[in-house]
């Protein structure tokens, strides 16, 4: 996938979540690849964050967007980079990188933040970080106030494996 | 990757094999698979590019 400016990005969603982690950035994953992570088998072609909204961690997202060479995705050729304000302002940004594609949520469905979200996460390890993800079946509940037919598609993926864990005694 | 099977079912074996790998194994099979959708995707697009109506041919 070409960048406006002739650089091509590879979609290394591996590469993009250690750099989060590398970097101490405090986020919870969500969306598809929370689902891929935790053992369903979809695919998803971006990353998901919700971050923590602290003038620290904002100015830490900020650093690492400016190291993956992070701008808005539009539909035209401009080249717009994100800044702190636009991550402190409690919106959404839609990011390209040279990663792949990065969602940064200051909050997700129902306006609930970082902070109302860490109760329901799992920690799990990746190339040597601990990460924050969204556990299943908070993402399962999510999914299902959802508007979006692919969500709705998802769902009984996401059942299964749920179910399939809680079977297993490790949900 | 397919999650589901052509009669809307769930493929409860590919869930439970992806089960069985570790998390970082899960998100290398999803770069792996977004890595191939990317490289049909821009094969499509270079085709339609070379030839105007070929996403119409048989």
């Amino acid at each position: 996938m070409p960048f406006s400016n002739g650089k091509t990005e590879s979609p290394g969603l591996s590469e993009l979540l250690e750099g989060l982690s590398h970097a101490g950035i405090e986020f919870i994953l969500v969306g598809g690849l929370a689902a891929v992570i935790q053992g369903a088998p979809i695919t998803t072609l971006d990353v998901d964050i919700v971050h923590r909204q602290t003038p620290d961690n904002i100015a830490r997202l900020a650093g690492f967007l400016k190291a993956a060479e992070a701008h808005h995705r539009r539909l035209d050729d401009r080249v717009i980079e994100p800044t702190a304000e636009q991550l402190a302002a409690g919106g959404h940004c839609l990011l390209r990188t040279r990663f792949g594609p990065l969602d940064i949520l200051a909050t997700i469905e129902q306006g609930q933040t970082y902070d109302e979200l860490l109760p329901r996460t799992v920690k799990i390890e990746f190339r040597g970080h601990i990460i924050r993800v969204l556990e299943l079946e908070a993402l399962i509940a999510l999914k299902k106030t959802s508007n979006d037919p692919k969500d709705t598609q998802r769902l009984p993926v996401l059942e299964e494996a749920l179910r399939q864990l809680k079977q297993a005694g490790k949900p | 990757m397919d999650d589901q099977q052509p009669d809307g079912k769930v493929d409860k074996e590919l869930v439970a094999m992806f089960l069985n790998m570790t998390p970082e194994e899960r998100v290398s099979a999803n770069d792996n698979a977004a890595l191939a959708i990317q490289e049909l995707r821009h094969a499509f697009q270079q085709r339609k590019n070379r030839e105007p109506g070929a996403e119409r041919a048989s």
